[in-house]
């Protein structure tokens, strides 16, 4: 697991400032939320959350998805399901950030 | 008694013959008509390496079609092989020592292996065991057998032992309660080393001739990507694996029904599923008899949901009294199960002859599960009649939990109960008494646990008494424990 780069915001390119705020929260999902005792350091916008990194099992890959979903109110469809969009925080935040926006909310 | 396995997979290729029937796993694929020539070629590599029937071989495989070609090839061989699923530890767990090689299937996931499947070396760590040393009365073990470790104790390993004939039979009588037939696409996100992936979803599948689609490291999205590619119509799950698609409001079209075992789906969980794929049949079973009991898909009877079918044709079940009064329920008590197919006996860990207690002379396997016989024979599964759980597929008995928690700095006293259904089992809530003179906070002991205990068997909440309650018998007041265990249970998983 990588735990050199604590500091890697600075050290990756900026991301668009939503997208930041999106990995800011997903990170903390991570480390205040699920029952993993993941150190917030390992936590990384770059570390593969299942195999090779974090290594998320199927159950807390699952109720991390849960609490996304919840949070931020949608819910992953199948197609918006695959491997590709938990490759890490980055990725993540932005299949996040986009299927959050295209949800259909009722009264919107 | 070598050439039953060669037989099988002759079987798949001819049954799967004018069908484009293939083994995949969504990286690789082989059609049918290739799989002799892969298993040849495996034969050849084992041979060139020493490994021949004589000595028994572990065979570490992962479910994708590289660990489906090795186990078919080992099997075909007639070699004997104790399976488990890759060792991940570091460092990796003792083998036994009757193994001679130790071979490991490299994963193209986990260890971003490049692999090709024509080259199995490419995908094989083959390795002697510097502890091979196979104790006295081995010898009868090492040709033909196939030992798989128990779910069981943490504490004492032990090995069930198939004869490579029973373990076929026993998958084979599989087939037409489940209905598989040579243009079925089974999709299998369970492990191939247990029982339920090997003895009820892999070798029936491929008897038949049907498509394979392994899934290696299931997870929800994992899952969802293999069902999109693969279209099975039929799967099999665990029910956490099933709760967790269920909830998606898709319906494919492609499934004709999914196989479940283990612990009995939520009633609105059942539904769910119905919903999504169609029909659930529960299956129940265990590693010593293979599948014992499954309800018929094309039944569309009520009590599907809580029950898991009647026995497999030939299949003896009978009810006795449970060893504790405390757990009867009216009509249940403990099976005892005769299977045409079971297991033929048990092995030490270390491959020696079993020391523990002898096998009933009476040849019915008690699995001790608490049961129900419905109308028609169908069985309801109650629970387990010891103190113990399945977690994340695995039966942890609790006294072992205590017993590794009390191994704990300043903890005298451990008392375990189970909570509410979470989604890798029922929940594990531990009472702990300090040893005198000591502080101690749940939350702690909890983190400490992670050294004494695999993962899965964790409690999910541990928290401090003064003193044990006990009942009048002086035993401990279980239910007192519970009851207390309940009220701030944070409602997680699978009841959320």
């Amino acid at each position: 697991m990588n735990t050199e780069s604590v500091d890697v915001t600075s050290a990756a390119p900026a991301l668009e400032p939503e997208l930041a705020a999106v990995v800011a929260r997903l990170r903390r999902l991570i480390v205040d939320e699920l029952d993993v005792r993941i150190p917030e350091a390992q936590v990384t916008d770059d570390v593969p959350l299942l195999e090779g990194g974090l290594g998320l099992d199927s159950i807390v890959l699952f109720e991390l998805i849960s609490l996304i979903e919840k949070r931020f109110d949608f819910e992953f469809s199948d197609q918006a399901l695959h491997t590709e969009a938990f490759a890490n925080l980055k990725v993540l935040a932005r299949h996040v950030h986009d299927a959050a926006r295209a949800w259909p909310r009722s009264g919107a | 008694m070598d050439g039953t396995f060669s037989e099988l997979v002759s079987a798949a290729v001819k049954a799967a013959a004018g069908r484009e029937s293939a083994l995949t796993d969504g990286r690789r694929s082989v059609p049918f008509a290739a799989l002799a020539g892969h298993v040849a070629s495996l034969d050849r590599l084992f041979a060139a390496r020493g490994i021949s029937p004589g000595a028994v071989l572990a065979l570490e495989a992962t479910s994708s079609v590289a660990g489906a070609l090795t186990l078919l090839a080992v099997l075909a061989r007639g070699l004997s092989v104790v399976l488990s699923p890759p060792d991940r530890g570091a460092p990796r767990s003792a083998l036994p020592s009757c193994c001679r090689h130790r071979v490991t299937v490299r994963s193209e996931l986990t260890d971003g292996a490049r692999i090709a499947l024509d080259d199995p070396e490419s995908f094989l760590d083959i390795s002697e065991n510097a502890a091979f040393d196979p104790p006295p009365g081995a010898e009868s073990l090492a040709s033909g057998k196939v030992l798989l470790r128990t779910s069981g104790s943490i504490g004492t390993p032990k090995l069930v032992v198939y004869s490579h004939g029973r373990l076929l039979a026993n998958a084979l009588l599989v087939v037409g309660r489940l209905r598989l037939a040579a243009d079925d696409r089974v999709l299998l996100p369970v492990p191939l080393t247990h029982m339920f992936g090997l003895g009820a979803g892999f070798l029936p599948a491929l008897a038949v001739g049907a498509s394979i689609d392994l899934v290696e490291g299931a997870n929800l999205p994992r899952y969802v990507e293999h069902e999109r590619r693969f279209e099975p119509t039929v799967a099999f799950l665990t029910p956490a694996l099933c709760f967790m698609i269920a909830r998606q409001k898709s319906a494919p079209s492609h499934y004709r029904h999914i196989v479940v075992a283990g612990d009995k789906l939520q009633p609105a969980t059942f539904e769910a599923a119905e919903r999504r794929f169609r029909r659930v049949v529960n299956l129940y079973g265990c590693t010593e008899l293979g599948v014992i009991s499954a309800a018929d898909p094309a039944a569309a009877g009520a009590g599907r949901d809580t029950t898991a079918g009647a026995p497999l044709p030939g299949v003896e079940v009978r009810i006795e009294a449970p060893r504790d009064a405390a757990d009867a329920a009216p009509g249940a008590g403990s099976i005892a199960c005769r299977h045409p197919y079971g297991f033929d006996g048990y092995a030490s860990g270390d491959g020696g002859p079993w020391t523990g207690d002898p096998p009933p002379s009476d040849g019915f396997h008690r699995p001790r599960d608490l049961v129900r016989v419905h109308a028609g024979g169908a069985l309801e599964v109650l629970g387990r009649e010891d103190h113990s759980v399945n977690r994340d597929g695995r039966l942890v008995l609790l006294a072992d939990v205590e017993r590794a928690m009390e191994s704990l700095p300043g903890v005298e006293r451990a008392v375990t109960v189970l909570g509410e259904d979470g989604l890798r089992g029922r929940r594990i809530s531990a009472f702990c008494v300090a040893r005198d003179g000591h502080a101690l906070d749940g939350d702690a002991i909890r983190a400490a646990c992670a050294a004494v205990l695999p993962a899965y068997a964790i409690p999910d909440q541990v928290r401090l008494t003064a003193s044990v309650p006990l009942l009048p018998s002086g035993k401990i007041d279980r239910r007192a424990l519970a009851a207390l265990a309940a009220p701030n249970d944070p409602a997680r998983g699978a009841s959320a």
